[in-house]
């Protein structure tokens, strides 16, 4: 392997050096063919004057300056921005992870770059790769990545990425985007004026315009051939130099294997930034195809061919590879209930009053506060009636009982901590738990829990837990998904209401119950504003499941 | 005459420029070297001071693995108070052989292992071994390059010139890394 990293230092100054020469003739050449053609227009006959050659080199140039520095500024977070990156979380336990493995490859690099973590919120498998002239630079990748690929594959996918950092890939393939940016937005703009039934312009003027954007489609695609042609070679050079930093070439070769055979569109707007991801961004197959045209019309060399070049440094037989990864099972650990608790130790309370308890068919009692409190049947949301009086209430509405249910939970030992939120239902205080990974204030009592839109997302792609049998028997039970179709087409949308006394406990604005999606009839209530979601027992599970279940559908039929 | 002296002149100024620029590398994988086991210094200090929450937290579920736990209070401390490279690199993989055995006696318990804070812990701990191993890796990276200058004509002028000493290798005695590598795919 010929890559230590001070080759590479040189090699990148080398290869930015050429591709700065390049592009520079490029844009210059675009510029003054512009500047020949609206001189041409203006009357001006013949071939270029001197003067005139050396203005339109100044206004080329100053161009370019301008548009460098306009480019290049807060790079990072305009390519984060576009591709919807966001900085890694750290309560949730996959990004600690994540940001875990981007500071051990940092490491593994010399310690030379700070690269920040970060994660786009999307069900595909990608990964990129961002840097400036500033010395910032940023990894960002998928939810999806983070879900299906385990710590040596994530690891290898990163090198991969440290290393398009570290050779200037980064830095070049960001410099393309942004100088050229000002072509694609004029070619935009002026090819939108065509585009309207009737042609608003006419004579010289419509055959300017059409000069102006043949100039810029002509220097685009030069651009774009140039561009696609780096990117080819890099990749491969990228896993090279991967492997020499985590040495582990059977990681990066599982990686791309599980990568290609996923969904790995970011978006519109990722589609134009292809380049920079470790695989094509695009809707259709991997391009597998070898030779000059598919080095010049694809982004990214065949998958199949990266993977086989891998599979070579680790000694293992491409048909032995594919055959382990075809019968390769994920595993599933024993499920651990999210509703789990434990009783906690009784501590006796002074109370004289006396309370009656409704159990659905008959009212029970009369209980002492310390009875009530060890039935296993006395719920916040129980109706009680205290001894003498008529009127019942919800437990929860009594501050006295309130207090004791809320020492009665508080206690809760497999807790992580009990949090400043209480139960919407129980007005019980919640605790701190971790379902696959993320991070949600659970209520012990009743089961129910807050979770944020996003997290629902994570928690949906992932598979740390089996389902218990109740979660199955729920989900045999859901309505129809055509059925909940048809009434979305009826109405205009489907059915939600506001609840009158529930507030956002985050932002305070107003809750709306409502179906999660058309897809899965799941009821969620959830706030109008900040999209915070207050699941009811096992609702988190049962959405779960039905991804799942959707998932393994769509697997069995690919054709539709 | 005069032109046999210019060619001196340019020769001399081409040695000198070739001895400069040969110092210069060589300095600077010297300065690479030294970040290199600094980092691998706070890589080491970093596991040290997580071992201490660790056993703490899986102490009240492994009553009755008092042997392994002490084991690896034992290998801690062995470790920070190592001072010379050899004993560190030997106390470093004595303590990672215990840690592992810890783990794998922690596999026995379900509790231990629905645990939170526990498995953020091991988390921690495993990103810390990659972070050793990745600084290590780099260590040596570097001192093989500085070796190689020493060793090799012409480079090897300079460095005794200037007096620059073979480096020592973090080397890793674990018999269980000179075996043959297994494939293995989980």
């Amino acid at each position: 392997m010929p890559f230590t990293h001070v080759e590479i230092e040189e090699r990148k100054t080398r290869t930015i050096a050429w591709l700065f020469f390049v592009l520079m003739a490029i844009y210059v050449l675009s510029i003054i063919v512009l500047v020949w053609g609206i001189r041409f227009w203006l009357g001006f006959s013949g071939s270029l004057e001197g003067s005139h050659f050396i203005g339109a080199l100044g206004v080329a140039l100053l161009l370019a300056l301008f548009h460098w520095a306009g480019s290049t500024h807060r790079l990072v977070d305009r390519v984060l921005a576009t591709v919807l990156a966001q900085p890694a979380d750290i309560e949730d336990t996959y990004h600690k992870r994540f940001r875990n493995i981007v500071e051990e490859v940092a490491i593994a690099t010399g310690g030379r770059y700070r690269i920040e973590p970060h994660v786009i919120s999307t069900t595909a498998l990608n990964a990129c790769a961002v840097a400036d002239f500033n010395g910032r630079a940023a990894i960002a990748v998928t939810e999806g990545l983070l879900a299906r690929l385990n710590r040596a594959q994530l690891e290898a996918v990163v090198g991969h990425e440290a290393a398009h950092i570290a050779s200037g890939d980064s830095l070049g393939s960001s410099i393309f985007c942004g100088l050229f940016a000002l072509h694609e937005e004029g070619l935009k703009r002026l090819s939108g004026l065509f585009s309207e039934r009737h042609w608003r312009l006419r004579g010289r003027g419509a055959g300017l315009v059409l000069f102006v954007i043949v100039v810029l489609w002509v220097t685009n695609k030069v651009k774009r051939f140039c561009e696609l042609f780096l990117s080819r070679q890099r990749e491969y050079r990228a896993d090279a130099v991967a492997v020499r930093l985590t040495r582990n070439p059977l990681g990066l070769a599982e990686a791309l294997h599980v990568i290609s055979n996923h969904w790995r569109g970011v978006g519109e707007q990722g589609e134009s930034l292809s380049t920079i991801f470790i695989m094509d961004t695009g809707a259709e197959p991997l391009s597998e195809q070898t030779g000059l045209t598919s080095d010049l019309f694809s982004t990214h060399p065949p998958a199949l061919q990266r993977i086989a070049a891998l599979l070579g440094m680790a000694h293992i037989a491409p048909e032995q590879f594919s055959k382990e990864m075809d019968a390769k099972q994920r595993i599933q650990k024993p499920k651990q209930l999210l509703d789990e608790t434990s009783q906690p130790a009784i501590q006796p309370i002074e109370d004289a009053r006396r309370w009656f308890l409704w159990n659905r068919e008959s009212w029970l009692g009369p209980f002492g506060l310390e009875q009530l409190r060890s039935r296993k049947d006395w719920l916040p949301e129980n109706w009680v009636r205290q001894e003498g009086k008529d009127d019942a209430i919800p437990a929860h509405q009594d501050p006295h009982l309130l207090q004791l249910l809320r020492s009665r939970y508080g206690a809760d030992a497999s807790a992580e901590a009990t949090t400043a939120r209480e139960c919407p239902n129980c007005r019980v205080s919640l605790s701190r738990r971790f379902y696959e990974g993320v991070p949600l204030d659970q209520c012990p009592a009743c089961g129910g829990c807050y979770i944020k839109t996003d997290q629902i997302k994570r928690v949906l792609l992932r598979e740390e837990y089996a389902f218990p049998e109740e979660v199955k028997r729920l989900a045999a039970a859901m309505p129809m998904v055509r059925q909940a179709k048809q009434i979305a087409r009826r109405y205009g949308t489907l059915p939600y209401n506001q609840l009158k006394n529930r507030q956002c406990p985050s932002c305070k604005s107003a809750v709306v119950r409502k179906f999660y999606t058309e897809e899965y009839l799941v009821e969620v209530e959830q706030c109008w504003m900040c999209g915070l979601a207050w699941l009811d027992r096992l609702e988190l599970e049962l959405l779960q499941y039905l991804y799942e279940q959707r998932a393994a559908e769509r697997k069995e039929a690919p054709n539709l | 005459m005069a032109i046999m002296g210019f060619v001196l002149l340019l020769v001399l100024v081409a040695l000198l420029l070739w001895f400069v620029g040969d110092y210069n590398r060589l300095v600077r994988i010297r300065q690479e070297l030294k970040s290199a086991w600094s980092q691998i210094d706070v890589q080491l200090k970093r596991r040290h001071d997580l071992i201490p929450n660790l056993v703490e937290s899986v102490k009240g579920y492994m009553a009755h693995e008092q042997k392994t736990l002490e084991n690896v209070i034992k290998a801690r401390s062995q470790a920070v108070n190592a001072s010379d490279l050899k004993d560190k690199a030997q106390a470093e993989n004595f303590l990672t052989q215990t840690l592992r055995s810890l783990f794998a006696v922690a596999e026995r318990y379900p509790d231990l292992k629905a645990n939170q804070n526990v498995i953020a812990l091991q988390e921690e701990l495993t990103s810390t071994e990659n972070r050793i191993s990745f600084a290590r890796q780099f260590y040596n990276d570097q001192a093989m390059r500085l070796n190689t200058m020493v060793e090799t004509v012409p480079t090897n002028i300079v460095a005794n010139m200037t007096g620059f000493a073979k480096a020592e290798f973090f080397q890793i005695e674990d018999p269980g890394h000179r075996e043959a590598p297994q494939v293995k795919f989980n």
